[in-house]
């Protein structure tokens, strides 16, 4: 019985040292995220920060706000407090969708060490069968 | 003691590659940001000047607090504690800048804004509306600049720092 202890002491601390050393230094994070949207059709600025150490950042929708028919969403990262967005924003149609980030002024994807926001914003929807709530996530 | 049969160690195996992989590679949960608690411009100014203006720690010498911050180019409003936010932020921001600058010199600039730079945690910004659960500010942006790598650092301040009345990002 103490071999096998040994033996399952010895894997486990194989697997957590190959865990480890596959992760990359500069490792993105994966949120879930949601919320709801302002239905005037305003931009909302969102006051969750992410600090980011360079990489690509995708952002799924996995619950899209809108009237049937007619939903979609558009979406952009700010990195401070200037008065454009940082990336491009990025509109996802229908109930579901994804997209990739890039850089507002050279359209690069890799976006480099600082700290990230979302902003998003939906068409002015206040009908009857409209909703403003969505959820999905991104990586960062 | 029988030893162990292979049935049983591919059954370990699996089970601790399971659990690993459920700590390692969980998804991090956010609290969801709810939709009524919104500013308008004014109402977030409002509270950008109600932190800036008593701000409890001090700033390096010769920086102040924007008077204003730039409007948006679209109409848009903010979530709630977005205003201080940007004060934290801008106070964060003055201080990486001026440890940056005179990290190298003799004197002990450098020491009192690495000192005040360990506080970034107490903020706001950092207390309630950032989300980093794996720790990437510490662990890959200030804690290896703190080790002599000001790589990360350094990107964080020019990405994320420009604010008006900072100095500008520099390089070694």
């Amino acid at each position: 019985m103490r071999t096998l202890v040994r033996m399952t002491v010895a894997l486990a601390a194989a697997l957590v040292a190959l865990a480890v050393s596959v992760t990359p230094a500069h490792a993105n994070q994966l949120w879930n995220v949601g919320g709801t949207l302002n239905t005037s059709g305003t931009l909302i600025q969102y006051s969750t920060w992410r600090p980011h150490s360079s990489g690509v950042s995708d952002f799924t929708i996995s619950n899209q706000v809108g009237c049937a028919g007619n939903r979609w969403s558009r979406w952009g990262l700010r990195k401070d407090y200037s008065s454009s967005q940082f990336t491009k924003s990025v509109q996802i149609n229908g109930e579901t969708g994804n997209a990739r980030f890039s850089r507002a002024d050279n359209g690069s994807t890799t976006l480099p060490s600082g700290q990230y926001a979302i902003n998003g914003r939906m068409a002015n929807e206040t009908g009857h069968g409209c909703d403003n709530t969505w959820a999905g996530s991104i990586w960062l | 003691m029988p030893r162990p049969s292979l049935a049983t160690l591919v059954v370990v195996l699996v089970a601790v590659s399971t659990a690993l992989f459920v700590i390692l590679d969980r998804p991090d949960e956010e609290p969801a940001p709810t939709g009524p608690s919104l500013m308008d411009r004014e109402q977030m100014l409002a509270e950008y000047h109600q932190l800036a203006d008593r701000y409890p720690h001090p700033l390096p010498d010769g920086v102040r607090f924007p008077a204003t911050l730039p409007a948006p180019g679209q109409p848009t409003v903010y979530e709630v504690g977005e205003g201080r936010n940007q004060a934290d932020s801008f106070w964060i921001c003055a201080w990486i800048g001026e440890w940056l600058a005179v990290r190298s010199e003799p004197g002990n600039r450098a020491a009192i804004a690495w000192s005040w730079l360990q506080r970034a945690d107490e903020t706001q910004l950092h207390r309630e509306h950032y989300d980093d659960p794996r720790d990437v500010w510490h662990q890959q942006i200030l804690g290896p600049a703190g080790r002599g790598d000001v790589r990360s650092l350094r990107e964080f301040y020019s990405t994320s720092c420009g604010y008006e009345g900072l100095r500008p990002a520099g390089s070694d």
